[in-house]
């Protein structure tokens, strides 16, 4: 039986990326004869994205308010589970992330391999053309340490918003996804729960257009790094049973 | 404490109570939230018509003023007010973020719907 896949993409403010990137999606779809389904799910943006989405046909959910990141990405899932589908992929609006390295993140959950997939930046060498600050790979690296001392398992990318889950995952999400660090956290949530995670190599781009949700002021990092640094620790003192 | 004193207090400590039950009756503070003040009035007054009640305590407990030990009581009370509150608004806000979802999500689909009629 075919699965049903969808592309969760949350979009603040992106009306110059939003319709280049479900273009790539429609595109690569027809060339590869696959079928995607995609939902922006637009978080409450104040531009014309509302727009674009709305005159360009692209499915999307209107959030009536502004709920950050985390918020509208669970509303992508809690659209998964309703609907049923069997894979659901985040994808950023912002055209960082690139579908061709879609079906890579979808293979090891069809092949029952993994029940949450990570589109990692840093696991290959040759990868990471992707400039990023030394300042962010000491903060990477911490967050990495601490998820290998809480969970024994290795994830080179802590913040890659580029992941599939299967829908035993979806499900959880649908009901409980940690809001502020969302990335870091629901992989140790997942981890808890004895499901196996994978982490596989893609390339991102530099955004094009759009400001970081973690970059945009110079106290934001910090207060970034304490909340997932808690949150993670927090998580994987949660009970086994009853979190 | 002065008589006089006592008297200006508990007047000042019965408008507050009057104030609060005009906002519980206007519908702005649900009785719930108010209790919690209402109850403090109350215990103030009490606290303030017994003679020498605070003296008395304030000695038992070792304070060598009566209002040191009304301060670090205030303060007490004033944090476990504040913390009960974080946790109000914690709560209130999941509750706010599973609406705007449920009602996005509901939205859209009956827009869907409309749009096939």
């Amino acid at each position: 039986m075919k699965k049903k896949i969808l592309l969760i993409i949350p979009a603040y403010n992106e009306e110059k990326n939003i319709k280049k990137v479900y273009d790539s999606i429609v595109d690569y779809n027809k060339k590869n004869k696959t079928d995607y389904h995609v939902i922006v799910i637009n978080d409450g943006s104040k531009d014309n994205t509302k727009e674009i989405l709305e005159n360009n046909n692209i499915p999307h959910i209107n959030l009536v308010n502004n709920l950050g990141i985390g918020g509208a990405v669970q509303t992508g899932y809690k659209y998964a589970k309703e609907f049923n589908y069997d894979v659901a992929i985040q994808f950023d609006g912002d055209g960082q992330h690139d579908i061709r390295y879609a079906k890579k993140l979808i293979n090891p959950i069809i092949d029952g391999q993994a029940d949450l997939v990570i589109g990692s930046r840093f696991l290959e060498k040759d990868m990471s053309d992707f400039k990023s600050t030394r300042i962010r790979r000491i903060g990477i690296n911490w967050i990495s340490f601490l998820i290998k001392i809480c969970t024994g398992r290795k994830l080179t990318d802590t913040t890659s918003g580029f992941r599939a889950a299967n829908k035993k995952v979806i499900s959880l999400f649908a009901d409980n996804y940690p809001i502020d660090s969302a990335e870091p956290s629901s992989f140790v949530t997942i981890s808890r729960k004895g499901y196996n995670t994978l982490e596989v190599s893609v390339s991102m781009k530099e955004r094009e257009g759009g400001v970081s949700s973690i970059t945009n002021h110079f106290w934001k990092p910090i207060y970034y790094m304490i909340n997932v640094s808690l949150s993670i620790v927090i998580t994987s003192l949660k009970s086994r049973r009853n979190s | 404490m002065e008589r006089r004193l006592s008297l200006i207090l508990v007047l000042v400590i019965c408008l507050f109570i009057l104030v609060i039950i005009n906002f519980i009756k206007k519908d702005n503070i649900s009785i719930k939230y108010s209790l919690i003040w209402l109850g403090s009035g109350v215990l103030m007054i009490i606290a303030i018509m017994i003679p020498n009640f605070l003296n008395k305590i304030s000695h038992l407990l070792g304070f060598e003023l009566v209002s040191n030990m009304i301060f670090m009581i205030a303060i007490i009370i004033l944090l476990a007010i504040c913390f009960s509150f974080t946790i109000i608004v914690s709560r209130q806000t999941q509750k706010i973020r599973l609406l705007i979802q449920e009602v996005s999500l509901m939205k859209s689909r009956i827009e869907e719907l409309e749009k096939k009629k």
